[in-house]
């Protein structure tokens, strides 16, 4: 059983090193040439260092002046071939790896452009920013190891290998001994080492905790104030920096012991490979600079296995982080439906949904149940009921941000799954609750709306939405950087640039969700303006949580846990003295 | 200077660290130079075997085997001594830096970005917790290490020692100017990479908006470019940074060979054994790997201080004036304001001359545009600002002279945005009062009409999920729960359902009828029955009274509220 998990997680972890190893495809000479030299560097240098030693105590020894100057030519050469090939070939391998961290964002990017959004939902809850970041810096990391810098585990295990078969080649006896007694060194090392890790894990959670107590604090800092709670929420973070403390501690006792150890076990082998060596000299089986050659390298074999043992765990972490990754990329992207049908303009009903269902795929409800409704071409509806009610769902589902369970959702007289998506995406205009604007100029946020429109019908939109006095008062009018997020604009000026957006885009139906909550006043009037300006001649749905922004709508909808409870006119609703008139009356 | 000021500042926190800090500098110093010895020795042993001396071998091998147990005892000693006060430092300076933002004034947390302070400090302290320990087990450790050996192969050999480190000054140097460049390109490279970064933030954080326009290659395009940018900024400044790294190796190289070819000829003419060159290379050697790159310590240490001198900046941040220690009422006189005048920025009034007295068991409302001072208001009173003219009372002590937490006992606040702490919506409610029992926060729980919601799941993405309208009624259930003399509610009803808004009247009328309370409004709607308006334009009061009367005045107010009746109807 155990011995089958083990096999499947390192299929697993080949597999991932075997997709990882195609993304560099397209760099694979630089790749290839980066890995070899990189993978030889810490040998070259290892070894470089006890020739070194090895040489000039051999001229020592025969006290030969004509051998100093040789010796020195040969390290000299050495040398200077060190430091000619490895820094092009690092060079070589920071670029590859700078080339295929751009490479995978972009893919990144891409697959969340081009995913559902469903999914992304589902996948990465909540901040799928820092949850991608931390997945793409895994994965790179996996690109990186390979290649980037000495301590890559195929450079060490490439040392290993080299310094076990120089030593055993210059000496049989004492390359052995060598080897044996760095074996029992690591297993001494991986019993210690293991517990360790958790401990380690433990006190990373913690502090992400502790760091997470900052933010809530500071975001909070109001309210604790008010309600004096700032001296329990220190207690609880030096709580938390106390726990750290104490597990910190506790592996600080144990890593000290480790390294007493690891120390000990070194100097023993290092002491009885000399003893044995200078023994073996005496019986002249072997010269002094030999001995110390043997010495020296040995003492590396130890340190490069136990960081092997460091990194291959490490590499796990990686391993994990590019397995989500690629699971990410794995990601259904829906391919483009065929266009079978053209939306009929004149067709009686704007939109038109039969028995649809539709649960979010976290609940245990479902948010709509076998629900109906339809919608005039060219009238304008409103949707009142209590928040959690469905009606942003709603919307959603009509953009096919997430697909229906079943059902059937019409739009200008065919089947929406007629339409390609582009098709659908083209029938309507939103405007959501929150006016996102993106870190660029107005014009760049307004022609997002259509970007094949003329300069005039720009001008037009920005005139419709009542921008056109507060961009011409603007020194650099519609050139104006927003700022990240829209902050250099006030909210009903984002709101108006957003409807611009829409007013541009054209599209025959609206969506409109809250859009005149959270605003004085004296903005919202001059947002309503704009409003009802784009509301003209298009079928239109709006979500407001203040009923008296929907009293002229044609129709009202109440909408009550994903069902259609009270329909008709504000008066008729009003008159029949139902939930309406109950939350007009709140 | 910079490096000793920061050392100091640190230290001024963790002076009862300090004899810990001396006994662990002890323990090193003797531990190095064992060790120091035992690789003398190791040459002795050399010696004594070339000179097939193995009486002097044995008493030689002994005496190491002794010197050895006796370091691994220091060994230990010094690694755990050393972590540990890392880790005291680490957590005292943790601690000390979050007081210190509890503690920030209202002002500075105005000034500067709240999620760029919590992405400084967060970032920042993290950072600097990973330099104290690199600083404490390998910078400290290394000084040390270097000094003792050096020492001792002076001891060795002055002559080869002189020649042998002769070169190090001048590698030094070389590193020094060589490390400057690289650092600097290393900071172009981190700003290009921040830069694509913030790219796909703010793509990220509109995906929807995106999605819905089918802008997605437009998008792309433009991430493609940025990351494009990024790269080639990486290339150039990998290749330059290469360009420099021979001269690494070099200067990792050519103290060694020095040495070994002088060493060498040394031993050749008879003035040094080839024990003690064996020696002097285990000793050089480590002495030259402790201090490591040059650059890269130069580079660690102005990264150090930049990061300290960060969080020095926050340790200097100006704190909420607590000067005040007056801890009881005076009278019964809730708030009074005389003549105040408030601006956050100067020749910017806010607030300019307003004067108002609020009774006991008051309701009061507070409407105007927005931007006409009525949250600052609110913050004033909360002793959050201090005015530049004028006096507030509360309960008849003058806002400066009350203790600040004893005044805001006094007082229970709803804040604009909602925000609740990580928990259930109980635990939330619960925090309003320490003192309160479990039917009294339920209550108020079923006064905001959530007790049918699960309340002891936490709230947010993996638990329940709360719309806009709910935050908001747990942040009044809280206020309730506080039970205060003075309700302050910061626009209480906007953005909020119809439902919403419903229940939070109906729970403040259940709840806080006798109190006095301060609402600020923007539907004019939900305060046709408040006992007295103050309708503010410009940080002045231009009219006072009930809806009725200033209805009748036909001022502002009227105005405010037609204009609203003419949206909606």
């Amino acid at each position: 059983m155990e011995k089958n998990e083990k096999q499947t997680r390192w299929n697993e972890t080949f597999s991932i090193l075997g997709r990882m190893w195609n993304m560099v495809h397209q760099y694979r000479f630089r790749f290839y040439a980066g890995f070899i030299t990189g993978s030889t560097s810490v040998f070259y240098f290892r070894f470089l260092e006890s020739f070194l030693v090895q040489e000039f105590t051999e001229v020592c020894v025969s006290g030969n002046q004509e051998m100093l100057k040789q010796s020195l030519i040969l390290v000299c050469g050495m040398v200077l071939f060190g430091m000619l090939v490895y820094p092009v070939s690092f060079g070589m391998i920071y670029t590859t790896y700078s080339l295929i961290a751009g490479a995978i964002k972009k893919q990144i990017f891409h697959k969340t452009m081009y995913t559902r959004l469903d999914y992304l939902e589902s996948k990465y809850s909540g901040e799928l920013v820092t949850k991608i970041t931390a997945d793409y810096n895994d994965a790179i990391q996996l690109v990186a190891y390979p290649v980037v810098g000495q301590g890559n585990p195929f450079s060490l295990v490439f040392a290993i290998l080299m310094i076990a078969i120089v030593i055993l080649v210059k000496s049989p006896i004492l390359g052995g001994i060598s080897i044996v007694l760095t074996g029992i060194s690591l297993i001494i090392v991986q019993y210690m080492i293991i517990p360790l890790r958790d401990k380690e894990k433990k006190t990373k959670e913690i502090s992400q905790q502790a760091a997470q107590r900052i933010v809530d604090s500071l975001s909070g800092t109001m309210v604790s104030r008010m309600f004096g709670l700032n001296a329990m929420l220190t207690e609880q973070y030096e709580k938390d920096t106390d726990a750290i403390y104490q597990n910190n501690l506790l592996l600080i006792r144990k890593k000290s012991l480790l390294t007493l150890l690891v120390d000990t076990q070194s100097f023993i082998s290092f002491t009885c490979v000399c003893a044995i060596g200078l023994f073996l000299y005496t019986k002249n089986m072997i010269s002094i600079p030999t001995v110390l050659f043997i010495s020296l390298l040995q003492m590396s074999l130890g340190t490069y296995v136990r960081q092997l043992s460091d990194k291959l765990s490490e590499m796990q972490k990686y391993i994990v982080g590019a397995r989500r990754l690629f699971e990410f990329f794995d990601a259904p992207e829906e391919p483009e439906r065929p266009v079978q049908a053209k939306p009929d303009y004149q067709s009686d009903n704007a939109i038109e949904i039969t028995n649809m269902c539709f649960h979010y795929p976290e609940a245990a409800k479902n948010q709509f149940q076998q629900f109906s409704m339809s919608v005039q071409t060219g009238e304008k509806i409103g949707i009142a009921g209590s928040s959690g009610s469905g009606k942003s769902t709603l919307m959603k589902l009509l953009m096919e941000f997430h697909p229906i369970d079943s059902g059937q959702i019409s739009l200008f007289g065919n089947n929406m799954q007629h339409y390609s998506q582009g098709q659908v995406q083209e029938l309507f205009s939103y405007v959501p609750q929150e006016h996102y604007l993106f870190d660029g100029t107005i014009r760049e946020n307004i022609v997002l709306g259509n970007t094949s429109a003329t300069e005039q019908d720009i001008q037009n939109a920005v005139a419709n939405a009542y921008l056109s006095d507060f961009i011409d008062s603007l020194p650099d009018g519609m050139d104006t950087r927003v700022g990240e997020r829209g902050c250099l604009l006030s909210g009903g000026q984002c709101q108006r640039v957003a409807i611009a957006r829409a007013f541009l885009k054209n599209a025959p139906i609206l969506l409109l969700d809250e859009a005149t909550s959270a605003l004085d006043s004296q903005s919202e009037e001059i947002v309503q303006k704009a409003l009802n300006r784009l509301m003209e001649n298009r079928t239109s749905i709006i979500i407001a949580h203040r009923l008296s922004t929907i009293q002229d709508m044609d129709r009202i909808l109440v909408l009550e846990q994903g069902e259609i409870t009270e329909m008709g006119t504000h008066e008729e609703l009003i008159a029949k003295k139902g939930r309406y008139y109950q939350l007009s009356n709140m | 200077m910079r490096f000793i000021h920061t050392i100091r500042r640190f230290m001024s926190i963790n002076k009862d660290y300090l004899p810990a800090f001396y006994l662990t500098l002890g323990f090193l110093l003797v531990n190095q130079g064992l060790v120091a010895y035992i690789n003398y020795t190791i040459g002795n042993l050399t010696d004594s075997i070339t000179a097939a001396n193995l009486t002097a071998f044995g008493t030689q091998l002994l005496l190491l085997a002794a010197v050895q147990l006796l370091h691994l005892a220091t060994e230990y000693q010094v690694n755990y001594r050393v972590n540990h006060l890392s880790e005291c430092f680490v957590k005292r300076l943790r601690i000390h830096t979050y007081k210190k933002i509890t503690n920030a004034s209202m002002k500075w947390l105005d000034e500067n970005q709240l999620g760029d302070i919590i992405s400084r400090i967060n970032g920042d302290l993290n950072a600097l917790v990973n330099q104290i320990n690199t600083f404490m087990t390998w910078q400290l450790a290394g000084l040390i290490t270097f000094v003792v050996y050096t020492a001792a192969c002076f001891f060795i050999h002055v002559k080869l020692s002189l020649v042998s480190f002769g070169i190090v000054p001048v590698l030094a140097i070389l590193q020094f100017l060589t490390g400057r460049p690289i650092a600097k390109l290393c900071e172009k490279r981190s700003a290009a990479e921040g830069q694509a970064n913030s790219v796909f933030v703010d793509l990220i954080g509109g995906l929807g908006i995106i999605k819905s326009f089918r802008s997605e290659q437009h998008f792309s395009q433009k991430y493609n470019r940025q990351v494009d940018k990024t790269v080639a900024a990486n290339v150039k400044s990998f290749s330059l940074e290469f360009l420099m790294y021979p001269l690494q190796i070099l200067m990792g190289y050519l103290p060694n060979i020095i040495t070994l070819v002088f060493g060498s000829y040394l031993v050749i003419n008879g003035e040094l054994s080839i024990g003690m060159l064996f020696s002097y290379i285990l000793l050089s050697t480590s002495a030259m790997d402790s201090i490591g790159s040059l650059s890269w310590q130069v580079r660690n240490i102005y990264d150090t201080i930049g990061i300290s001198e960060r969080i020095f900046g926050i340790w200097d941040i100006e704190e909420e004036n607590t000067d005040g220690r007056l801890i009881t009422k005076a009278t019964d006189i809730p708030v009074t304001f005389e003549h105040i005048q408030f601006s956050y920025r100067p020749e910017q009034p806010v607030i300019s001359n307003i004067s108002f007295t609020v009774r006991p068991g008051e309701h009061i409302a507070i409407v105007g545009a927005s931007g006409s001072g009525k949250s600052t208001v609110m913050k004033l009173l909360s002793g959050f600002y201090t005015a530049d003219a004028g006096t507030i009372f509360v309960f008849g002590n003058r806002l400066e002279d009350w203790d600040k937490e004893r005044l805001r006992e006094h007082i229970s606040y709803v804040g604009q945005d909602s925000f609740l702490f990580p928990g259930s919506i109980y635990s939330n409610v619960a925090l309003g009062s320490q003192h309160a029992s479990e039917e009294q926060i339920l209550a108020c729980i079923r006064a905001v009409g959530l007790d049918n919601l699960d309340l002891h799941t936490p709230t947010g993405e993996r638990g329940v999920l709360l719309s806009g309208g709910q935050k908001q009624r747990i942040c009044v259930a809280r206020a309730l729960l506080k039970d205060a003399d003075i309700l302050l509610m910061d626009e209480p009803t906007s953005a909020l359902d119809t439902e919403s808004e419903y229940y939070v009247q109906q729970a403040v009328k259940e709840f806080a009828a006798e109190r006095t309370c301060i609402t600020i409004a923007h539907r004019l709607s939900t305060i046709l029955h408040t006992d007295r308006i103050l309708c503010m334009k410009d940080g002045q009061i231009v009219e006072t009274g009930s809806h009725a009367e200033l209805m009748e005045r036909g001022g502002v107010y009227k105005q405010l509220y037609l204009k609203q009746q003419n949206e909606f109807a």
